[in-house]
């Protein structure tokens, strides 16, 4: 192994040690049912990475590139892409919902059907306060792409990079998963099953964010993007899926049909991109 | 951009620290209350609200002081003519003054979440996101006559618009309907339904429009901004 592996693997475990550390103790002591009981305390949580990030730079002396970048111009597209992600993922989520998830569903009682102008606000709306509050994730990405991605790259390829940094910031969620965030507590091998499919929705989404940061440089888009597909995965199910729907399966079953649908919608454009870079004769990457 | 923009915060960190001290000394106004006057819930969102609202105005009046360090010909010729020409020079200030503006909506959010972890004061995004896009899109009115005419004669710009803003103001109240404010309590009520999300119909598609056309109005804005620059660098000394 050479001298910059080896910095690279010390790097990533004071990185992930000083990441995990404060993010399971406030989790584990001030989480209840996988929530904040204040919204500080979870934006609180939201900041370790970075915290980690810039304690790890500190500590190993590390000069790397911060991807802190604001570079607008030339990379429009990429910010489009940002914040188009989430509502095409949010689409097929509806879709997939009302095919596959809800019980007797009726379009008559749904909001879209009633009321236009909330429909309007509830499509409009969650994608630019998601954009506006991009610092909340900023967090997250300033130490998942910012940092432990380009570290990892230094050790293996691009694509492994992408499958262990998902995988460590799937585990990362691990203490509010076991306490019944995002999948709740009825389902077999509870928590191990919803833990491993946090780390599997993590890899494909990470790749995304890991491409937006790529491109562009910065990690700003993935930030942006990230804080919308918090903001944004319901509204086209909010839009078309009547309140108060009865569900055939419960909260673990429909999260994997979701990470399904996010694994197809990166994995169909990652063949686009392959297919694209084929016909231009360049390089076939992530 | 970095370089340009790592500049506006060397040059600009005094006014930047003053905008941190005043924002600083009135969210503690709003925390720092003593336990014996044993304010109302309701009165203590009314407080939040209005801390809100005075931090964002107070830093909306001071974003235009960004200006003043760069308004010298000697400097306006020498950005004109490095490779980020006149038009790096507006997005500086345009991103610069987008910081500022996030900036005052992350201390506001961080005020208002500790503010519900001690006091139990209700969420006031809504209100925080839209004194946001208020401000950002006061700006993009404002930038472009502050690029031609300088930042003194763009605050005259603005203070006739407040002019002309209370003047419209002071007509509606002797002229206008003004029922609504014999109840007290009631529109009270109706602001705290507002922010709780009870939305009237009509705004729904004004809200959700609002910060996309803000938006578009703001690169506009950069863009005649960046038309204007050369010809207002004539009026500096």
């Amino acid at each position: 192994m050479t001298d910059e592996k080896k910095s690279a693997l010390k790097r990533i475990v004071i990185f992930t040690f000083l990441a995990f550390l404060p993010a399971y103790v406030i989790q584990l002591c001030l989480f209840k049912d996988g929530g904040a009981e204040h919204r500080f305390i979870s934006n609180l949580v939201m900041m370790t990475p970075a915290a980690a990030n810039i304690l790890t730079r500190l500590i190993t002396k590390d000069g790397s590139d911060t991807l802190l970048r604001i570079n607008f111009r030339g990379n429009g597209k990429y910010y489009i892409a940002a914040l188009l992600y989430p509502l095409i993922l949010s689409a097929l989520n509806a879709a997939a919902g009302i095919l596959f998830l809800v019980k007797d569903h009726s379009f008559e009682n749904s909001v879209l059907n009633n009321n236009i102008p909330q429909s309007i606000y509830m499509l409009l709306f969650p994608t630019a306060a998601g954009a506006v509050t991009f610092f909340i994730c900023w967090g997250e990405e300033f130490g998942w792409r910012g940092y432990l991605t380009p570290q990892l790259e230094k050790l293996m390829s691009k694509p492994a990079a992408m499958c262990v940094s998902g995988v460590i910031w799937g585990l990362w969620h691990a203490p509010a998963v076991s306490q019944g965030l995002n999948f709740g507590k009825d389902y077999p091998l509870e928590p191990f099953s919803g833990i491993a499919v946090m780390c599997v929705s993590c890899i494909f989404y990470g790749i995304l964010l890991s491409w937006l940061t790529e491109k562009t440089g910065s990690i700003l888009p993935a930030a942006i993007c990230h804080s919308c597909v918090d903001m944004a995965s319901n509204t086209f199910s909010n839009l078309l899926i009547p309140p108060g729907s009865e569900y055939k399966y419960n909260d673990f079953y429909s999260g994997l049909v979701y990470v399904c649908i996010a694994a197809a919608v990166v994995s169909v454009w990652m063949a686009v991109i392959v297919i694209r870079r084929k016909q231009h004769g360049g390089q076939i990457e992530v | 951009m970095s370089g340009l923009i790592y500049k506006e915060i060397v040059t600009n960190r005094k006014t930047l620290i003053l905008m941190a001290l005043v924002s600083s000394v009135f969210s503690l106004i709003f925390f720092l209350q003593p336990e014996e006057a044993d304010i109302p819930s309701t009165i203590y969102s009314l407080l939040g609200m209005m801390t809100f609202v005075f931090i964002f105005f107070i830093i909306g009046m001071m974003q235009p002081m960004i200006f003043e360090a760069d308004e010298t010909k000697r400097w306006a010729y020498f950005i004109s003519s490095s490779p980020k020409a006149a038009r790096g020079q507006v997005e500086s200030k345009y991103i610069f003054i987008l910081m500022i503006s996030f900036g005052t909506m992350i201390l506001c959010m961080v005020i208002n979440d500790l503010a519900e972890l001690i006091n139990g004061v209700p969420d006031m995004f809504l209100l925080i996101y839209n004194l946001l896009i208020i401000q950002i899109f006061l700006r993009a009115l404002e930038l472009p006559f502050i690029f031609r005419f300088g930042s003194k004669a763009g605050g005259s710009y603005k203070a006739a618009v407040f002019i002309i803003a209370f003047l419209a103001v002071i007509a509606y109240l002797l002229f206008g309907d003004i029922s609504m404010f014999n109840n007290i309590d009631a529109l009270y009520e109706k602001i705290i339904a507002f922010f709780n999300g009870e939305i009237p119909d009509g705004l729904y598609i004004f809200m959700a429009v609002s910060p996309y056309a803000v938006g578009v109005i703001y690169y506009i804005s950069y863009r005649i901004s960046v038309k204007l620059y050369l010809k207002g660098a004539e009026n500096y000394d």
